[in-house]
């Protein structure tokens, strides 16, 4: 097992730097805090390798949505290399204007001070459903 | 209590998700306290163990459970068990396997969830 150098406060602390280099697309500061082969998965998507996965899907999301920080945290916990975020975050739709939210579970998995993994479990169906795309999972709609 | 009888909050979890692909409803829905709530994803939340029965018959209609899950990792933090894992179904329409990557969070008052969300990726249940 990895040894983790940060304390859980810091490593919390670490998550919320990510987050703000990444709105604020200081990519510099926002490569060193991963280790360079970091694996990286959205949803059901491929999983990917490297920093340039992370950044090339931030830029793509942040063409489409606008962020709203802080995000409102339900749950946020650490257990040795891992640290799991719970989260719902609120963006802006730039297509139209409408505020939507991602109910999103992070999971960080560190190596030292390096996240090595960083898996997103979440539902993005509110990326388009301005294109007429609709919520077939919703357990309301077989009622 | 049948749920004393299990040593921690994961296994607790595991049980009822056990239930559930067993389609043992009197048993899934012993598991939850009565004003439980559920949500998946973004959908709406909803209060009460028949709508919980309402939604897994209905995600069963469509995907039929292929175990064993693929557990990533397992974690139980005061009342709150989280369980990472990719689950994985064969859809009814056309026989197809297919993984839903997910979280499901839990909150517990005892040995009761008390609070269900969950966190998958469903694109895969829709053929494209």
């Amino acid at each position: 097992m990895s040894q983790t150098t940060l304390d859980s406060k810091n490593k919390i602390n670490l998550i919320m730097a990510i987050e703000k280099a990444a709105t604020d697309s200081d990519w510099e500061c926002f490569k060193s805090y991963f280790t360079n082969d970091v694996l990286f998965k959205v949803g059901a998507g491929q999983e990917r390798r490297g920093i340039r996965a992370i950044e090339d899907y931030l830029s793509w999301l942040f063409l489409i949505l606008e962020p709203h920080l802080p995000v409102e945290i339900r749950g946020c916990w650490e257990q040795g290399d891992v640290v799991i975020r719970q989260v719902d975050a609120e963006f802006t739709r730039r297509s139209d204007d409408k505020s939507i939210r991602f109910p999103s579970v992070d999971i960080f998995r560190f190596d030292n001070d390096k996240i090595r993994e960083w898996r997103i479990y979440t539902d993005q169906t509110e990326l388009f459903s301005d294109q007429g795309r609709v919520k077939l999972h919703s357990p309301r709609r077989y009622a | 209590m049948l749920n004393q009888l299990l040593t921690s909050k994961i296994d607790i979890a595991l049980a009822m998700e056990t239930a559930a692909a067993e389609q043992n409803w009197e048993k899934f829905q012993s598991f939850f306290t009565k004003d439980v709530f559920f949500q998946v994803g973004l959908s709406e939340g909803t209060i009460g163990t028949q709508e919980i029965v309402d939604y897994v018959k209905w995600m069963f209609s469509i995907v039929e459970p292929d175990p064993p899950f693929e557990f990533r990792g397992t974690w139980e933090m005061g009342d709150t068990a989280i369980i990472e894992m990719d689950a994985t179904y064969i859809r009814r329409i056309d026989g197809k396997p297919i993984t839903f990557p997910c979280v499901d969070a839990f909150r517990f008052d005892g040995d009761k969830i008390q609070e269900w969300r969950v966190y998958p990726d469903q694109s895969e249940m829709w053929v494209k």
